[in-house]
């Protein structure tokens, strides 16, 4: 029997293995469950081999994926980060022209509240030096500005006058510029007290001097374009009081005033071309409140 | 006529690049004189009636832009320019520092001039305000600027010359 089968151990060995391989097989085709051997020998013996095997396969095709796809990983990649830079452009564009449509709503709620012609415009540049504070506005004269015009800001805020014009500029003299001289009116029915504004170098506070020494003047006072001189309207918002204080002696009174607008902050103004009314704007329910904060900004 | 033509696109530049809002944002609420940064940079280096000229020419150009008293920009950046190009043999011109300190000592002197006249026929002015809201800012961004300037003009100048620009 030994001789036999160290004879013959190829095909005894091939016939085995050839069992074995149909006992699988009809393990695999069979409805019933696994027993216990079977289960164990699956569950541990095959089982981590298949796994470690299904792994690697997996990590190696990615990375054979990645490696075949590069290039085209590298555009995607590439198109996103371009997309996202884009998307990034829109939304900042549409930010400002969120902020800038709120401007003009305002600047338009003004125009549409006085019965004032006016000419809008924008801001395209600031004086050249550091000692006077005017700004250059995209409009002149073909659009009938003329010099000593009031301009105003968002809600009729007076931010200055027009110095200088040329056929497509104007130049805009601020309220801050040393050189700004108008008249100031206290806009309280129980005042109305008159007086000169002026803007102040180094300072972004306005001064109302001139004021007699008995005027009706006190903190938070809101002061208004007087009219008196022919070139402004009457009523436009110039600041509010912040402090009162005697001068020459005590002959007189001045006052210190912050202006309502940030004028460092102009992008969009309105130039009154026009306004043949004697009406004071300011005497409608002017919204102090809302003055008051935009003065403190 | 090339650097007459060179140093007149440069003086326009320098002009429309001062006045923009974001100059004056990114400075922190300084216009930086970029015109008396290149006046004083011809003087030192072209001599005083060069500089002088090119002073008269940038701050003429610079009262178009400004409010105030017209003709200040003018005087003053003649003065300054003309004062500097005295200069031009007491100093070693290719040091890196030697930018910084002309600027800043022309900066002072041009600030001084316009107060001096501005305070003669305005007095409104308050001196110790200005000098710290104005003029020791100007006198250090100017400075800082001057150092970044100097060599891209020395740096444009030398590539014209070697394309025979001139």
């Amino acid at each position: 029997m030994l001789d036999f089968l160290r004879k013959n151990h190829k095909i005894v060995l091939s016939i085995l293995l050839l069992i074995a391989l149909i006992r699988i097989v009809n393990l695999i085709g069979a409805d019933k469950d696994y027993n216990l051997l079977e289960k164990i020998v699956i569950d541990y013996i095959f089982r981590p081999f298949f796994v470690a095997i299904d792994g690697f396969k997996d990590v190696i095709g990615r990375n054979i994926q990645v490696i075949s796809n590069y290039q085209e990983t590298k555009q995607n990649n590439q198109r996103f980060k371009d997309k996202i830079e884009q998307l990034n452009y829109q939304l900042t564009k549409l930010e400002k022209i969120k902020n800038e449509n709120q401007r003009l709503r305002k600047l338009l709620n003004f125009k549409e509240r006085v019965p004032y012609q006016v000419v809008g415009a924008s801001v395209i540049s600031h004086s050249a030096d550091n000692w006077s504070q005017i700004v250059t506005i995209n409009r002149g004269q073909e659009s009938g500005i003329k010099a000593k015009m009031a301009v105003v800001a968002e809600e009729g805020y007076l931010i200055g006058i027009i110095k200088r014009v040329t056929a497509h500029t104007s130049q805009v003299l601020l309220l801050t510029d040393q050189q700004f001289v108008t008249g100031g009116l206290v806009s309280r029915n129980a005042s109305r007290d008159l007086g000169v504004v002026r803007g102040r170098k180094g300072s972004n506070k306005l001064l109302m001097n001139n004021l007699s020494w008995d005027a009706d003047i006190v903190s938070e006072d809101i002061i208004v374009t007087s009219g008196l001189s022919g070139n402004l309207p009457k009523g436009l918002p110039i600041g509010e009081v912040i402090s009162v204080s005697p001068d020459n002696y005590g002959l007189t009174q001045e006052a210190e005033l912050n202006p309502f607008f940030d004028l460092n902050r102009l992008e969009e103004v309105l130039v009154i071309t026009n306004f043949t009314t004697k009406t004071d704007v300011s005497l409608p329910p002017f919204n102090i409140d809302s003055l008051l904060i935009k003065g403190e900004e | 006529m090339g650097y007459l033509s060179f140093y007149g696109v440069l003086i326009i530049i320098a002009v429309i690049v001062q006045s923009l809002p974001i100059s004056y944002e990114i400075f922190s609420g300084i216009h930086p004189d970029f015109l008396l940064i290149i006046s004083t940079m011809v003087a030192v280096n072209y001599g005083r009636t060069a500089g002088g000229v090119l002073g008269f020419l940038a701050g003429l150009l610079q009262d178009w832009f400004s409010g105030g008293l017209f003709g200040i920009h003018a005087i003053s950046k003649t003065l300054t320019a003309y004062l500097c190009g005295f200069l031009r043999e007491n100093i070693y011109q290719h040091h890196f520092l030697t930018p910084l300190l002309i600027t800043l000592f022309a900066t002072v002197v041009n600030q001084v001039l316009i107060l001096m006249f501005t305070k003669l026929l305005v007095e409104i002015l308050v001196l110790k305000e200005v000098t710290k809201e104005v003029i020791v800012p100007l006198a250090i961004w100017n400075s800082i600027i001057s150092l970044f300037v100097y060599p891209m003009i020395y740096k444009l100048e030398s590539i014209l010359i070697r394309r025979k620009f001139w």
